[in-house]
């Protein structure tokens, strides 16, 4: 509702209230409604254009020549300096949008912060004010911009579709451009291809820097949520976009839907959108699918343009600086010719066999207590192509070409980590004259059945295997799964993670018996000794198994037997059996009768540690 | 602004006044109805005046009457302008006739009619000259007050009609700027709506007020005028003070 503020005036444009009428609503934000205001999928869209000849009694200093763009954020003029003799863009703010009291204000900040940015990849700006008396009530909001000879993005775009090459020379001076203004501290918030213009000299410039925020229509800075325009452009020099949910704001980051949390990687994001574009002519759909998929080009780009547009701002790049060094090192690493092979039908470009998420190991990451957790917490993509098996993002770039595989095995992940029994793809290949071993793990989501983990392990290691077999004309070696050496993770471990799993077990059971039987004096010493009791047995039952495991794994006697379904139902029916009786002794007991047997909670607990163990019967 | 007006060949009530020149039944319908619209200005218009507040009712009457009378108010040129402007012209003439007959009648001369009290609370003092230009910014501040109190009035009615009051009256408030989405939820909760729903209803409310006022702006417009040119003035008259 309107806040009717202390001095009676109106808290939308500021001006004085007229009590007692109008319902007490603001007579004049009103009519400026009702004239102005336009809204999404209204017949009259866009912003009013003033009258050139208002415009151009507010700008003696500059001949108006035409109207090269408007949209929601408001108008931009061609026009001549005529002191400097040469040709500047005036940009006329929407006069629906600056009603704000506070609006000139922030207006004048953040023009100033943009007169900063001198960059040669930035449109620059000349000058900047408002041009109020001529054209009262609404006063002119405007800035005097360099103006670009040329075409935006968009317009170039349906002119003809880019190359792949092309694509990847437009992005890295963008991406200066945005480190440049990064470094500043300021933020675009609106990259798209309308805002990113190709002059006659074929320089690319980046239009509109914080013009989204200054117009306060990214949500990421409150401001007048106003009405929405589609946008009409005629020219290079456009106006704007715009942001709030009324439009489709395909180059948006995620997090900037949400004030306050985008900040400079959601340029990164919108380029990566851009790039995507560019490259595959589409907008990235609601599933993100590589590029690669829907054209033919380099499959290193996927993780390239895939990392842009990583949902979570953490997994993108961190900088501009450094999406461009990745994209520069595709750019560059190939030849042109073998970027994209128009001429021949059979393609040059190694062509993507396989690709999902996952992540990578190396035996030496195991080894330590941190570094069991490094790999899960950085989840990159693994891409299978005809000549490589590569891994992009999270702790790095890994690339092994498929000519140098010597070993593909399915083994299993140190116990410690897998209490699940989960398998791993385990390949072996010789890099600059040394042997290697990394652990493949292709996951599918963020959680998965062991069932359907392993099954998938299987089908990447035929795959891979098949992609081997291609590229070089024969099989890879294949290691029995029981002498796949296990990475064996420091003992500490294997104290340190069952704990960490038994405590919150043992502090609910510990509080629901407390509740069902408060201590007294009678049975306050059973109590103690169930404290004790219970939480070292069930350490001791984990670490027993945990143990066992581990000696077996040592002394070499491979992996244990995964259980038959026999095994697996008897252990079901015996602790069932002894939570039966546990029970019956509780309710039966007179109180002072002991609650639980301490023994049956490990064993419900050890329950699933043991039943995944080992697939003895899925060597192929 | 300059785009022609996709509305300019309707025939607006203010034509069929000038096309009627106030002669025909029609004609004197539609006069009474704008006359009705626009009391107030007129009345805000005499109390600046010097007349008193009780009195200002009497000569707004007189003043009606005379303009719907069968000879209307000989001597004012209707002219082909807007009904606004007409009715300032014709309402200042009066005024000065009135003064003039007043001055006659005291033997006084064209002495200027003094009010006996002082001037009220919060209003400017008292201007005799109806040729001031304060009165016309005045008169135009009420006018569009009333064009904006009429539009709303509308919307009451037909959100009456509608069975949707009490929407009406908490969305209301969208239809000026200053709004923060925080709110419309709350306004969402408070009528039982979800928000979709809310923003539906407050984008039509915008829309329908903007046609009300529209058509409004319309009615006391000759034919081919430029009702974007006529709101913007109308802006500024409110935006003074």
């Amino acid at each position: 509702m309107q806040t009717p503020s202390n001095d009676g005036k109106c808290p939308g444009c500021g001006q004085a209230l007229a009590p007692g009428r109008a319902r007490g609503l603001c007579p004049r934000c009103l009519l400026v409604r009702a004239a102005f205001a336009t809204e999404a999928g209204s017949p009259a869209a866009a912003a009013p254009v003033p009258d050139p000849e208002v415009v151009a009694a507010a700008f003696p200093q500059l001949e108006i020549l035409e109207v090269i763009g408007r949209g929601g954020m408001g108008v931009v003029y061609k026009a001549r300096q005529r002191s400097l003799n040469r040709w500047v863009a005036l940009k006329l703010l929407a006069p629906e949008r600056v009603l704000n009291p506070r609006f000139a204000e922030r207006f004048r900040r953040e023009a100033q912060a943009l007169a900063q940015l001198n960059h040669p990849n930035i449109v620059t700006i000349h000058d900047f004010g408002i041009a109020g008396e001529v054209t009262a009530p609404m006063p002119l909001y405007y800035l005097l911009m360099e103006y670009v000879d040329g075409v935006n993005l968009r317009q170039a775009m349906k002119a003809g579709r880019f190359t792949p090459e092309q694509a990847l020379a437009i992005v890295p001076p963008v991406c200066l451009a945005l480190q440049y203004a990064h470094e500043r501290g300021i933020v675009h918030r609106d990259i798209k291809p309308e805002n990113l213009l190709l002059d006659r000299d074929g320089i690319i410039k980046i239009a509109d820097f914080g013009i989204a925020r200054m117009m306060g229509v990214d949500p990421a800075t409150p401001g007048p949520t106003g009405a929405v325009a589609p946008e009409v452009t005629r020219s290079a020099q456009t106006t704007g976009t715009i942001l709030t949910a009324a439009g489709t704001p395909q180059y948006m980051a995620p997090e900037q839907r949400e004030p306050g949390r985008a900040d400079h990687r959601a340029d990164i994001y919108s380029l990566g959108v851009v790039l995507y574009e560019l490259l595959t002519g589409e907008l990235p759909g609601a599933r993100l699918e590589p590029p690669s998929h829907k054209v033919q080009i380099d499959v290193r780009l996927d993780a390239v343009v895939l990392r842009a547009l990583a949902m979570q701002p953490e997994l993108r790049y961190a900088t501009a600086f450094e999406f461009r060094t990745q994209v520069n090192a595709v750019a560059t690493s190939v030849p042109v010719a073998e970027v994209r092979s128009q001429d021949s039908s059979t393609p040059r470009v190694p062509r993507l066999i396989k690709s999902c998420g996952g992540f990578l190991y190396r035996p030496e990451d195991v080894s330590t207590f941190e570094g069991i957790f490094r790999p899960w917490r950085k989840r990159g993509q693994w891409v299978l192509d005809e000549q490589a098996l590569t891994h992009v993002g999270g702790a790095g770039r890994t690339v092994i070409p498929l000519a140098e595989i010597q070993d593909i095995s399915i083994g299993m992940l140190p116990r410690t980590l897998n209490p699940a029994g989960l398998d791993v793809l385990h390949v072996a290949y010789r890099e600059s004259g040394q042997d290697r071993r990394v652990l493949v793990l292709p996951a599918g989501g963020w959680f998965a059945w062991p069932s359907v983990w392993n099954a998938r392990v299987g089908d990447w290691a035929q795959t891979v295997r098949q992609a081997v077999a291609q590229r070089t004309g024969r099989q890879p070696a294949q290691t029995p799964r029981d002498q796949v050496p296990e990475a064996i993770a420091p003992s500490w471990t294997v104290w340190v993670l069952p704990s960490a799993m038994a405590i919150p077990g043992i502090v609910t059971f510990m509080t629901i018996a407390l509740i069902q039987h408060r201590p007294d004096r009678g049975n306050i010493g059973l109590f103690l000794l169930l404290l004790i009791a219970l939480p070292f047995g069930m350490l001791v039952g984990f670490a027993l198994v945990f143990l066992l495991v581990r000696t077996i794994a040592k002394a070499g006697g491979g992996l244990a037997r995964r259980p038959s379904a026999l095994w697996i139902g008897g252990l079901l029916v015996v602790s069932v059996l002894v939570t039966g009786c546990a029970l019956w002794l509780n309710w039966a007991g007179t109180g002072t009768a002991q609650p639980v047997d301490p023994k049956a909670v490990p064993a419900q607990r050890q329950q699933p540690e043991l039943s995944p163990v080992v697939p003895g019967q899925s060597n192929p | 602004m300059n785009s022609p007006d996709p509305h300019a060949f309707v025939t607006t009530r203010w034509t069929q006044v000038l096309a009627a020149n106030g002669r025909s039944e029609l004609g004197r319908a539609a006069l009474s109805e704008l006359c009705e619209t626009y009391y107030r200005p007129v009345l805000a218009f005499l109390k600046r005046t010097g007349t008193g507040d009780e009195e200002a009712e009497d000569v707004a009457h007189a003043f009606f009457a005379a303009l719907l009378g069968e000879d209307g108010l000989g001597g004012v040129e209707r002219g082909r302008g807007r009904f606004r402007s007409y009715l300032l012209g014709a309402l200042k003439h009066f005024v000065a006739n009135r003064h003039r007959r007043a001055g006659r009648l005291k033997h006084g001369g064209a002495a200027e009619h003094v009010p006996m009290e002082g001037p009220e609370e919060g209003t400017f003092e008292a201007v005799a000259d109806p040729a001031a230009p304060e009165l016309d910014r005045l008169f135009d501040h009420e006018w569009a007050l009333a064009i904006v109190e009429r539009a709303l009035q509308t919307l009451e009615q037909e959100a009456l009609a509608a069975g949707t009051a009490e929407v009406f009256a908490v969305l209301k408030a969208w239809l000026t700027f200053g709004e923060d989405p925080g709110s419309q939820a709350e306004a969402a909760a408070r009528l039982g709506m979800n928000a979709g729903a809310v923003k539906v209803a407050v984008h039509r409310l915008r829309q329908r007020f903007r046609d009300i006022v529209r058509a409004e702006v319309r009615q006391t417009l000759p034919m081919g005028a430029s009702e974007q040119e006529e709101l913007q003035h109308l802006i500024e008259a409110l935006s003074v003070g």
